[in-house]
Order: structure tokens, then sequence, then C-alpha cells
């Protein structure tokens, strides 16, 4: 950033962080930079300066404990003064089924705390209608079972949520929805109590809905004999399907059994599957084209029913990671677990979206004038869906 | 009689309001005095009015460095010497330099630094009384060190800033790493009697690398490092030990970027002690003597 600017950002006085009303003494604020992740201690320092800033006699304040005037002992006068404000300490510690989380603050750490930021587009002149975060889950038990998160992932989600509410202003109204999983689930409603816990902290109101399960998000999709499965949920069948032909070393397998056997051997050989998906054409899987195409269809709903709103989806790597492919034109990577694309929705069809430290404006996808690929052909070269509708 | 030991540092921010609120709230310094662009901060047991300045600017690292010395006539007689040296000196009153600074003179390293000396700045006390007191105050927030301690900077020339460090201004060497070349890779100088006051590696002139801020035993370090993880300041070197000065510490980062240490231990020096000299096979214990191997990110970030 060029002194400028620097100069430029302090002189419009710019919007605090944090507490808004914190600086409603006379003294005036020493020049400074917006963040969008102000850490608690500034906030701690706002909030002194509010009242005055003065900590000492030293700097011309009182200190708590020279106040000889009054007979109250110290330690009343000092468990007074922490009773009077919001002490970080008496917000409620994140829980894991009632338990305490011994794991460390640093692994929790959120993923994503010192990247670029599209610039407010307000002040670009463009208008945010609608900003969704589109969120990685947090730390699983495994892939193999719907075991949910573990309790690193339970604290990490709650971090993420925690670390929204910085973001929120008093008033806006936030709408959580989730994939059909429990570990995406679990992550919508850690970051929902994270999402409390900050607004409490930082003082704020915000509306915050309860978690909804939406369609669109949901995981990419195999095919199996009982129906369309995320991976995680075809894993039983898989395994057991495979057992069967180990054991009798005979037959040919089915081509979807072929498939996920590809895409589980990559997982356990310490590869990467989601890449061996938005690479490989796989006739079982759902083709990552039409994952992007469903999320964009769950966030035209979210602006028709939400307009306004701030979104929260908790949901799943690969498509996560096929949407902001499709936005970039690159592979930007495997998102980490709650680690976040952001799409902000503007006005006259387009939207900016942000994933490691990149931003693209795109034009959102008109769904309905998308190409057919299956017009004019018949018979076997058709889906199944169609191909029944014809015999009908 | 000479330089006592190291008076203040002022280091640049662009964002004086974080840089300030990270000083008093995590570390845990007291405001003594501030202007537009400058806020004035001392360590709870310094008696004089700032041992750190904060400057806004839209960069980082440092601006200067200032030094205690005991009498008026220090000041006339280091000048005298400078200007034997070739040095070009400026004088500047009681108060002109900001608030409470004393009489002071200022010159260019051979590295560039901007080096002062400085006499009479404002004693405004430490936080105790001078009759019956307590140990320490009670109310303090952060890791809270009594006292700034020393400075640790680059430059391309250690050997040749060293000499001019010894010769004009007395500096006594006490330790140096020396490269298999034969030239200093690093050394270490002080004036007060401790293991050191000033240090210097190779690196880009005019860089600050580390000031450190002095804590009482090795339980403030962990002390310290409990503070600093709760702030989330990101700590470079967990709580260690030097080889070179014996000294315990924790290094850390100012949300600006400039380095800061908190140190304890060391040793006392008298000035005729010949200096102790790492070979470059073992600087990695010179530097951090329980991990043994040269830290390329200590050895090569700096402000």
């Amino acid at each position: 950033m060029a002194a400028s600017d620097i100069r430029n950002a302090q002189a419009d006085g710019a919007e605090p962080v944090g507490d808004e009303a914190a600086t409603t003494d006379a003294r005036p604020r020493l020049p400074h930079l917006n963040r969008t992740d102000p850490p608690a201690y500034l906030q701690n320092y706002l909030n002194r300066e509010a009242q005055g800033g003065k900590r000492h006699e030293l700097d011309g304040g009182t200190a708590p404990d020279s106040g000889r005037t009054d007979d109250t002992p110290l330690y009343l006068r000092r468990f007074r003064d922490r009773k009077s404000g919001a002490h970080p300490l008496e917000s409620p510690l994140p829980e894991w089924e009632g338990q305490d989380l011994g794991v460390t603050l640093a692994r929790a750490q959120i993923t994503k705390t010192k990247e670029i930021v599209p610039e407010d587009a307000q002040q670009a002149g463009a208008k945010v209608l609608t900003q969704v975060h589109i969120i990685r889950h947090g730390e699983t038990q495994g892939y193999s079972t719907e075991s949910g998160l573990t309790p690193l992932g339970s604290w990490q989600v709650h971090r993420r949520g925690f670390d929204i509410s910085k973001s929120l202003r008093d008033g806006e109204r936030v709408h959580i929805v989730s994939a059909d999983t429990n570990r995406a689930r679990q992550t919508s409603e850690g970051i929902r109590k994270g999402l409390l816990d900050g607004l409490t902290m930082w003082g704020r109101e915000a509306e915050v809905s309860e978690v909804h399960p939406m369609e669109e998000f949901r995981n990419f999709q195999v095919w199996t004999p009982e129906g369309l499965r995320d991976v995680t949920g075809a894993f039983r069948l898989y395994k057991k399907e495979m057992e069967k032909y180990e054991r009798v070393a005979m037959g040919n397998r089915p081509s979807w059994l072929v498939e996920i056997d590809r895409f589980w051997q990559t997982q356990a050989g310490g590869g990467d599957p989601i890449t061996l998906w938005t690479q490989i054409p796989m006739l079982n899987f759902e083709p990552p084209s039409a994952t992007v195409r469903r999320f964009w269809a769950g966030i035209e709903r979210i602006r028709t029913e939400y307009p306004g709103d701030r979104i929260i989806v908790g949901t799943h790597s690969g498509p996560i990671r096929v949407f902001a492919i499709s936005a970039f034109g690159y592979d930007p990577g495997e998102p980490y677990n709650t680690e976040e694309v952001i799409v902000r929705l503007l006005e006259e069809k387009s939207a900016l979206i942000a994933y490691r430290n990149r931003v693209q404006e795109v034009q959102v996808p008109q769904l309905d004038l998308l190409p057919d690929w299956w017009e004019r052909l018949e018979g076997a070269a058709l889906p199944s869906a169609p191909r029944q509708e014809a015999r009908a | 009689m000479g330089i006592l030991r190291l008076s203040h540092v002022e280091v640049r921010v662009p964002d004086l309001e974080l840089a300030t609120a990270y000083y008093t709230e995590v570390v845990g310094l007291y405001e003594t005095a501030r202007e537009q662009d400058r806020v004035f901060l001392k360590c709870w047991d310094e008696q004089q009015h700032h041992s750190v300045i904060l400057t806004s600017e839209p960069t980082y690292g440092l601006n200067h460095m200032g030094w205690k010395v005991r009498y008026r006539e220090d000041l006339d007689y280091y000048t005298d010497r400078l200007a034997k040296a070739g040095v070009d000196v400026i004088r500047y009153a009681a108060g002109e330099i900001g608030p409470g600074h004393g009489e002071a003179i200022r010159f260019t390293l051979p590295s560039g630094h901007v080096m002062e000396l400085v006499y009479g700045m404002q004693i405004v006390g430490n936080l105790l009384p001078l009759v019956n007191p307590p140990p320490k105050p009670i109310n303090m927030v952060g890791f809270a060190p009594p006292r700034l301690d020393h400075i640790f900077i680059t430059c391309e020339d250690v050997a040749g800033n060293t000499v001019f460090l010894q010769e004009v201004l007395d500096f006594h060497l006490t330790e140096q790493v020396v490269g298999d070349d034969g030239f200093q890779v690093a050394t270490w100088l002080e004036r007060s009697h401790h293991s050191h006051d000033i240090a210097l590696v190779t690196g880009k002139d005019r860089g600050l690398h580390h000031f450190a801020f002095w804590v009482d035993d090795w339980t403030a370090i962990r002390d310290t490092a409990d503070v600093l993880a709760y702030h989330g300041v990101p700590i470079e070197t967990n709580p260690t030990r030097h080889g070179a000065t014996r000294g315990h510490c924790i290094y850390f980062f100012d949300p600006a970027g400039n380095r800061n240490e908190a140190f304890t231990g060391g040793y006392q020096v008298d000035p005729e002690e010949p200096p102790i000299t790492w070979t470059e096979a073992e600087m990695g214990r010179a530097i951090f003597y329980y991990d043994g191997v040269v830290d390329q990110h200590f050895l090569t970030v700096h402000s």
C-alpha cells in the first residue's frame, strides 16, 4: 500500500473497528488502518481509551488502587470494574458433547485472516446484494463413516463463526444452511454458536437463523445400487461389495464399483481423490460442472429468498473447489478445514468470488440459457432420465 | 562517565493505534505523551520519560536508537571524538526532539543507523513510591517488562561498525561469531557491564533485527509466552537460551512486523575482559543453544 493510501485511510477517519461506540471520549483516535481482523487487545485498548485512556497517575489518570478517598477495598473495586464490562473470559467456551476441549488454539486457528479482502464494493460504487460464505467442514473423524466432527473440528468451526462475527454489523441478518451430512451440519451449527458468542463479545445485535439443510449445497454424488450418495455415505456398501468380489475372485466389477474404488484407492494411497474427481471423467460420479451449476442454483435461490442476508453455507471441499476452479479458470487447490470461498453478489448479475488471495469478478451464469448437451441426441446417447421420458 | 546504557528506540509503525494498543495492552508499557504522529511509552520500572517511541509512518523499522550518557559534558566529549573520526553531529536542546526529551546529539553510524546520545531526559519516576515501596505495581496488564534492555541491528560491515563502536564510542566487545573466512558474522558489545547492550549481525544496512525488553527471570519468559499466545501475537522462537550472552529469550513480532524480544539472564562483565568467540560451525549454538542449528527465518527476517 502506498503512503498516500494510508494517509487517506487515516484522514477520512474511517469506521472504527469492533465497537463503534468506543471513541466517544474527547481524545482523538490515533492514525490507524481499517482492519477486517482486529485483535482483541485492540478492543481492550479502545475500551480503555473510551474511559479516558487513563491507567495510572503517570498519565494523569487514577490507578484503581489509588482512590484513597474511598474506603472500599481495592479487590472489591477491581471486582466491580470487571463486572461492569463484558469480560472475554465470561463468554462460554466451546464444548464438544458437553465437555471442554483439550486442544490448542493454534491448531484451531482460522485458516484465512491475513488474505486479501476484496475492496469494499460500496466504495467502488457497486452494491453488494448478498454475501455468501461457502465454508468447508471442520476436521472429521474420517471419511469412511458419517461420524461428524472431531473435538478439534468443533473448535475450528467455532473459531470460524467467531471470526465472521467480527465483520457483522448491527441489525444484519444471517442465514445459515448446510449440506445434508453430519460433518457439514455440525459445521454450520458450530459456526452459528461461534457467531453468537462473537456477537455477545462485541456487543452487537444481529439476527441469526437456525441451521437449515439445502439440497443445492450437498456434496458431489456417486451412483450406487442404493441410490445417489455422497462418497462417505457410499463407503460401507463399497467396502462390502469389494470384499465380495475379492472373496470369490471372479466376475467383473460393475463400473460404479470400479470408479469409487479408484476414488478411495487414491485416498488410501495418500493422493488427493478430489483432484481425481475434478480431472477424470467418471460415469457414475456427478460431473463437476453439474455440481457448479447446482451451487449457482442454490445461490440464486438464496438471493431470491433471503435478499440482503449474509449467508453461511457449511459444505464439502469437492464442490467448493470446483466452484472456485470454475470461477478462476485454474485449480487454486483443496480448501482446508473451515476455509471459505466468499461470493459477493452485486447488481447487474455479476459477483465477486474470493478465495486464496484472489478475487475474481464473474457473471452469474443464467442457468436457463446454459447449453443442453442432449439436444437432438437419441437413444443410448441420452442420460437415463430423458431416455425414460422418451419411452413414456 | 560516558555512555551508560540503551535509553530508547524509535520505531516506525503504519498503524499507530494498533501498535499503541499492542505496546500498552500486550507488552504493558505506559504511555507518557502523545502527539499527532508519535506516542511515547516507558516500561514500568524506568524512571525516565520514555524508552519506546512509536512513529506513524507507512513502513516499519528503526528510526533511531538513543543511548543515555551520565553527564552533559559527555555530549561535548563525544561530539569531539566523532568530529575527529569525521562524523557529522547535530545537537538538540532539551525538549527539542520531543516531550520529556533531554539534550541530545545525533549522528549516523557507518551502517547508516541514526544513533543518539541523550542527557537529562525528564525523570517521571517509576510506578512505585520512593519510601517503603512494594516490589512491583499490582495493576499491570500484559507481560509488563520492567525496562528496555538491548538492541540488535543488521549491517553489511559488521567488523567496521564494531571497530567504530569500540574506538569512537568506547563500547566493549563481549562476544563474536567469526566465520571460517575470518570475518565477523555477528558481534555483541556492552557499556553497562552486562553481556550486551547492542549487537550487530550481517545483513542489510540500517536494518533492525530486534529490540529487547528485560524481564526478571526465566519464569517471566514463560509468563511472557502465555500473554503473547493469549493475544495471538506471532511467536517466532519459543522460550529458549542463547549460547552467546547465555541469555534466556523469546522472540515475537509487533503488529507492524518489528521483532521484539523478552530477555533475561546473561552475565556481568568487566571492560578489560577478552571477548568470547564462536566459530561458524557452532554458530547455531551461539544463537539458540538448545537447537544448535542456524534458524534461517531468524537470521533473514528483519525490519
